[in-house]
């Protein structure tokens, strides 16, 4: 699946909505990579045990190398990718909205290990054979990191799950915490009509929704915990940063993102 | 939380044999590769394996290096 | 164990036999390499938090990556020391979680805080130096095998990130301004703690095990020469003042102050002009620097954490 026909090489080869529509949604996915590495990266310290440190550690760097590659494919939308990762406010950024406050403790680190690194990886599987061949060629790679990453969030939501009741208590709090902000991120039910169209991707919101629970239940449910269940609530929703909260990450995660404070050093 | 240790062996050409690339501890076999594939990156492996240490029996002498079977929480700090 | 007395093991090990389970010990050999393994996990493990400070504020994604990289390296080599503690018969769990934070033998280098990037890319270059110097020295000349064994990709991924650390030092110095001060302001601390890295000096140090014992090959005298051989030359080429310079007639780096000296640990200064004993020193080390607890207890917090709601 490396080259085909009907491939796309360029944006211009799209409509401007369709062409907007894919230029938010690998935004939406870099952000939120860039922050998910940030995250990670809070724990790199004090993970429980050694080998959870080094994990925590690579699994970051995966992150940022993805997040650095998707920015990348966007100077082909007419983006620059310097100004996207140095100069931005808090308010522009698409990041998932699971990821804006900081993983206080190791179970919050587990379930966004599991649930929201998981919810990403769906969302990148849904292009593994996008028609856009730059997209699609990149994401291979990714999701064979990905696997690792899904391996070690359902070995430590299993482990936390069953270690006693107030292991599982924190998780499942944790997991009720975070849970909402990932249903909606696929966004509407339609969200993506348009890409699926033209090939670009292959599912729309509600069917990554669907293929999201497929895998995260039975992680869930194995584990001793409980999938959370809610209504879907799109009204104050921006489809264009994916998210509800027009916040964004919380100012300390934006100001490591953009390298704030060692901007004197900034020569790459 | 009942951890093992978990032996390494890894080769980096389809033509190569399993070497010894180290150990890590883990609760689970599933954790065990994770952290294996994490802790050892070095190379990028044609294929690794990992087995719990305690799973390897001396032929010829009572203790080799990567197997000596000992409870990683017992000892005693030196 | 005690299969040789120390004599039978010291003339069989400095003729090239190669130690690799407890049974071919004796005591005093143990001892010796159980030191000196606890020196090396603590002081890879130390130089994480360490590097942690100004990693986590990278200036871009590319430098968070290679930073974050060697910090992995870092934890991963410390877990290699560790584990091979373990098989010798000490508790991982109480070497990382259960002594006093001033209870780590890593090198007092790894009690400072980094305040920004060059910093850390100095002490890639300058400490990582250090570093590769002394694992160096043991890979080529341990008489313990799984030691021998294991200092592979310790050593492949040192190299990383010396080079990591020199690359960024030249980059820095040579966009000039700020990047160059701090740049010179890193070295200006960090050079002294280098030359203080390596001990006492050989005139000083009665008899050494680890030496006779082929734990290592290289004196501590010969083990700093070779760290300053390496170090002067690229502070100099990159003009940056050090207390050292390069003697031509000499073919090799000399310190131009006695040490060791007086540090200034609130201002992260070396009193160049106010030598102490070694002795003296030692107190210092011993006492450790203004960010050791922090440091030790930012590798513990997950694990107090998961004994607290594990117990519950």
């Amino acid at each position: 699946m490396t080259e085909s026909a009907a491939d796309l090489r360029s944006p211009d080869q799209l409509a401007a909505d369709t062409r907007q529509e894919l230029r938010d949604l690998i935004l939406a996915l870099a952000d939120s990579k860039r922050i998910l590495g940030i995250r990670y990266a809070d724990w790199v310290l004090g993970a429980p045990e050694l080998e959870a440190n080094i994990a925590a550690s690579s699994i970051s760097q995966d992150e940022w190398g993805h997040s650095r590659i998707l920015y990348a494919l966007l100077k082909d939308f007419g983006d620059d990718p310097q100004k996207l990762e140095h100069e931005r406010q808090a308010a522009d950024y698409c990041s998932i909205e699971a990821l804006d406050r900081p993983l206080g403790t190791w179970p919050e680190f587990v379930v966004v290990n599991a649930v929201v690194d998981t919810a990403l990886s769906v969302q990148l599987n849904a292009l593994a054979a996008s028609s856009y061949a730059p997209l699609r060629q990149r994401v291979q790679k990714q999701l064979e990191e990905e696997r690792f990453h899904a391996g070690h969030g359902a070995a430590w939501l299993r482990r936390l799950g069953t270690a006693s009741d107030a292991a599982r208590a924190a998780t499942q709090s944790a997991l009720e915490e975070r849970w909402p902000a990932v249903i909606h991120w696929f966004g509407p039910d339609e969200l993506g009509a348009g890409m699926k169209a033209a090939g670009l991707i292959d599912a729309t919101g509600a069917e990554l929704r669907n293929r999201f629970f497929q895998r995260a239940r039975p992680t869930i449910e194995t584990s001793g915990l409980k999938t959370p269940r809610l209504d879907l609530d799109f009204s104050v929703w921006n489809t264009s940063r994916r998210r509800s909260n027009p916040d964004g990450p919380d100012p300390e995660a934006v100001a490591r993102a953009r390298g704030d404070r060692n901007r004197a050093f900034l020569m790459d | 939380m009942t951890e093992r240790i978990y032996v390494v062996f890894a080769r980096k050409n389809r033509e190569d044999p399993l070497h010894h690339v180290g150990s890590v501890h883990a609760s689970d076999p599933e954790l065990a590769k994770v952290y294996a594939w994490k802790t050892y990156d070095e190379e990028r492996w044609f294929e690794m394996v990992v087995a719990p240490q305690d799973s390897f029996h001396p032929v010829n002498r009572s203790e080799i290096p990567f197997s000596i079977h000992r409870d990683p929480g017992s000892a005693e700090g030196a | 164990m005690a299969r040789f007395s120390d004599e039978e093991l010291k003339e069989k090990v400095q003729n090239g036999f190669i130690v690799e389970s407890e049974d071919e010990m004796t005591e005093a050999y143990k001892k010796a390499l159980i030191t000196q393994l606890t020196v090396q996990g603590d002081t890879e493990l130390m130089s994480a938090p360490s590097y942690y400070g100004p990693a986590k504020d990278a200036p871009s994604t590319n430098t968070m990556v290679s930073s974050m990289a060697i910090i992995q390296d870092e934890l991963g080599h410390a877990n290699i020391a560790y584990r091979l503690l373990e098989d010798l018969g000490v508790s991982r769990e109480y070497l990382l979680y259960e002594r006093q934070p001033h209870e780590f033998k890593h090198p007092y280098g790894f009690d400072q805080y980094l305040d920004n990037w060059a910093e850390l890319v100095v002490a890639n270059g300058l400490f990582d130096r250090a570093g590769i110097t002394l694992l160096g020295d043991v890979h080529r000349n341990t008489s313990y095998g799984p030691l021998k064994r294991a200092l592979v990709k310790v050593g492949l991924e040192e190299n990383f990130h010396l080079r990591h650390g020199e690359v960024w030092m030249r980059r820095l110095c040579e966009a000039g301004g700020e990047a160059r001060e701090k740049v010179q302001r890193g070295v200006s601390w960090m050079f002294p703690m280098g030359v203080e890295w390596f001990g006492m000096p050989d005139d000083k140090k009665r008899h050494n095990a680890q030496l006779d014992f082929r734990l290592k090959g290289m004196t501590n005298d010969q083990l700093r020469q070779t760290w300053l051989n390496a170090v002067v030359p690229l502070c100099e080429e990159l003009s940056l003042d050090i207390p050292a310079h390069w003697d031509d007639a000499e073919g090799r780096a000399v310190v131009d102050y006695e040490f060791p000296v007086n540090f200034d640990e609130a201002e992260k200064a070396w009193l160049l002009d106010e030598p102490i004993t070694w002795e003296q020193a030692f107190e210092r080390w011993k006492r450790r620097g203004p960010a050791n607890t922090e440091y030790v207890e930012s590798v513990r917090k997950g694990r107090i954490q998961m004994r607290e709601i594990a117990a519950a």
